[in-house]
């Protein structure tokens, strides 16, 4: 039996040998792919327009990342038909952005395949940039003056802090507000908050009704993190929560220990409903539209989607948070926004110049198509765009104060420090679920230090 | 072709695929994920070796703590619950005289071809904490002790392990009817003379016959609920903060929300280590002896 065994055996482990030798080849050859790419691309390609020559109409063929769905559908199409004219030899193809926080469009990069142009966030742009995927893209901005098309609040968001351009932006930089329903607050008699000492009453007052005060939807974990954002910019701290994220200050600061306080009172005195934590924008907003929650906290993009639910009902404020003497100086200080985000394109694209190109005058398109379609109140181009439908009176509210911020943080998806964007994710929602102040705090400054080894 | 050569061809033919198969979709990624616990990685940069400084983090981390607990905690609701209601159900079943026990057989079973994702959403509005099924009962009988069951820092984990265990049931009670099935009926009809009782019956012949099923059982019982993602994905992506959290939902949140793919290995490489070492155990312990009947 020993005999009969030996002969299939010693087959059996070559044939394993083999199988680990192959798969070893294959690594190197698509590390070896990936690796010469980019030189190839430095040369003009043959797909690459050329000055002399009219280049032939969809001849380069781009493949574009971006969130192609639901009401921003017609937005990139318009865009794309509008760039038809600039850029003939383009023809793309969108693929629609999952939802997965970037899991997907990571795991492209680690494959090396990544699509030409993609939508990247601060966090993305960051770490593209140290795996050196990313195009930059300064050469383009300026031989096309994109920066001389952007307002000047919306002009910063075009550079990184090392200086260079690695995406243009597309939307301006939204601030987070609290949507709340004027009708709710009329008939039970409570007033509308300007400060945290009158939203706290107003909590008090709505929890004693059964209305629960406010929609959070939970099951993400942003809007947490924005709310007590909100919390330390109402306390006189301008940069909050992404001053931490640039690795200055602690939890321990009096100003981050007076906001964490701030939200944990307001969790105590009845803030959230008992299902929260479970959640989605979509019920939030269910709750909201019949009247069983009084406020609801998101970014101001969901103006339209809110106007429509509630109509007339429905108002805006921007920080409800602020401490009673402080109002005054701190009101426009904003929560929410971004910082350098927008369109990208990878350094490994085989058409990377017109890649470049395209993707900086489509973000341009675009933004002017989301004023023109989406009424968007929140434009970054300098030229005056009319949107089809007209503003509607909230987004209207929204376009007339946004000339007031003074400055604007950043939402969760912004942090640069992806180590720090999860803790704070995470440890706020236990934060929100009842968690003490002493141990957020604990826990927060524990993932400081590690985010910042 | 000589009988030889002809039985060690058919040998090759039938154990080489499945063989390099399991090399390459198994051996070399737990393989890869050991050797990159070892270093700081994002996935995308290149890697640099620390050592054992991930797996001494790993300690130091509540994360782990809180996901080891919880696997713990989700195996045994699997254990408990699959394998002790399932055993109840099979021999209630196995009474051929017992009314409608086919229907009940396919029923116990129906759970198992939904998906995970419908059986989750299912027990979220079970779990609902404003008027969901639970909380209403509790309610209609005048007792009060309404939850918030998938977000209590004490009841979470055991009421996504319960949902977990509900969903896959009818898989551990298949496995223990159809061993049940396979004992011979002599056994019960010398018992009957002896006049043993019903239940002592089963628990002196049926319960030990069980032994070798109850081994397999016992490890994808618990090498499930260590493994356990996707229902706390669905149904509290691991929250609030990391109460429900699992290794599996550890090494995700490492890899793919934090960009640490070398931690996440590690919690990994716990993951592979822990599961291997209960099924040594269980190898060890449950069903030495091999039975014939």
């Amino acid at each position: 039996m020993k005999n009969k065994m030996k002969k299939p055996a010693s087959m059996l482990l070559a044939l394993s040998m083999l199988t680990l030798a192959l798969s070893a080849c294959g690594s190197n050859d698509k590390s070896s792919n990936a690796s010469s790419a980019p030189s190839a691309t430095t040369e003009p390609s043959a797909s690459t327009p050329a000055e002399s020559k009219a280049p032939e109409a969809g001849s380069v063929k781009l493949k574009f990342y971006a969130q192609y769905s639901g009401v921003e559908i017609p937005v990139y199409d318009a865009a794309k038909e509008a760039l038809k004219q600039a850029m003939p030899e383009v023809e793309v193809e969108f693929e629609v952005a999952a939802q997965d926080d970037e899991q997907k469009i990571k795991t492209y990069a680690a494959a090396g395949s990544l699509p030409d142009i993609f939508f990247a966030s601060s966090g993305l742009i960051e770490t593209l940039k140290k795996s050196d995927n990313l195009y930059v893209m300064d050469d383009v901005i300026k031989a096309n003056n994109i920066e001389s098309l952007l307002n000047e609040s919306s002009k910063p968001m075009l550079w990184n802090k090392d200086g260079h351009s690695y995406s243009v932006p597309n939307v301006g930089q939204w601030a987070g507000v609290f949507y709340y329903n004027k009708d709710l607050f009329a008939q039970n008699d409570i007033k509308v908050p300007t400060n945290y000492d009158e939203l706290l009453a107003a909590v008090k007052a709505f929890k004693a009704k059964n209305i629960t005060p406010l929609a959070l939807f939970g099951k993400e974990k942003w809007p947490g993190v924005l709310m007590l954002d909100m919390a330390i910019t109402g306390s006189g701290d301008a940069a909050a929560l992404k001053k931490l994220d640039a690795g200055e200050g602690t939890f321990s600061d009096e100003i981050y220990t007076k906001g964490v306080n701030k939200i944990s009172e307001l969790i105590k005195a009845g803030l959230l409903s008992k299902n929260a934590f479970n959640t989605t924008a979509d019920d939030a907003a269910a709750q909201f539209k019949s009247g069983k929650a009084a406020m609801l906290i998101n970014g101001a993009w969901s103006m339209a989607f809110q106007y429509e639910n509630l109509g007339d009902k429905l108002d805006i404020m921007y920080n409800p948070l602020v401490d009673a003497d402080k109002a005054d100086q701190v009101q426009w200080n904003m929560s929410g926004g971004g910082f350098n985000q927008g369109f990208a394109v990878s350094k490994n694209s085989k058409n990377v110049e017109v890649a470049a190109k395209y993707a900086a005058l489509f973000s341009i398109e675009f933004a002017k198509q989301r004023v023109i379609q989406l009424a968007d109140p929140n434009s970054i181009l300098v030229e005056k765009v009319v949107p089809t439908n007209g503003l509607n009176p909230v987004q209207q509210k929204y376009s007339d104060d946004s000339a007031n911020f003074k400055s604007m943080t950043t939402f969760a998806w912004g942090y640069e420090n992806a180590k720090y964007k999860t803790a704070i994710e995470d440890n706020t929602q236990k934060l929100f679920a009842g968690q003490k102040t002493d141990d957020y705090i604990k826990d927060m400054n524990k993932a400081l230090e590690t985010a910042r080894k | 072709m000589t009988t030889k050569a002809k039985y060690n061809l058919a040998l090759l033919v039938f154990t080489v695929p499945t063989l390099v198969f399991f090399t390459v979709i198994v051996v070399i990624p737990i393989l890869q994920t050991f050797q990159k616990s070892f270093f700081d990685w994002d996935g995308l940069s290149p890697a640099t070796f620390i050592g054992l400084d991930n797996y001494a983090r790993l300690l130091e981390d509540d994360d782990f703590w809180v996901s080891l607990m919880n696997g713990l905690i989700f195996a045994l609701v699997l254990v408990v619950y699959q394998m002790g209601l399932g055993t109840l159900l099979a021999i209630a079943l196995s009474n051929k005289s017992l009314k409608g026990h086919k229907f009940f057989r396919t029923s116990y079973f129906v759970p198992v071809v939904l998906s995970g994702v419908v059986v989750s959403q299912l027990w979220i509005a079970i779990y609902n904490a404003d008027g969901g099924l639970i909380n209403s009962l509790f309610a209609m009988f005048g007792i009060n002790y309404e939850q918030a069951w998938l977000v209590g820092e004490h009841t979470s984990i055991w009421a996504i392990a319960f949902s977990g265990a509900w969903h896959n049931l009818g898989i551990q009670f298949v496995l223990i009817y159809t061993a049940i099935k396979s004992i011979p009926e002599h056994l019960y009809e010398a018992a009957k003379i002896d006049g043993a009782p019903f239940w002592k019956m089963h628990w002196k012949i049926t319960i030990p016959l069980l032994s070798e099923t109850y081994k397999f059982c016992l490890i994808i019982a618990i090498t499930g609920g260590l493994n356990a993602f996707q229902n706390m994905f669905v149904m509290t992506n691991g929250g609030p903060g990391n109460i429900s959290y699992t290794l599996t939902f550890m090494m995700y949140k490492a890899a793919f929300r934090s960009g640490e793919y070398g931690y996440g290995s590690a919690a990994a490489a716990i993951l592979v280590l822990e599961c291997l070492l209960f099924t040594i155990l269980i190898n060890k312990f449950v069903a030495r002896d091999k039975l014939s009947y």
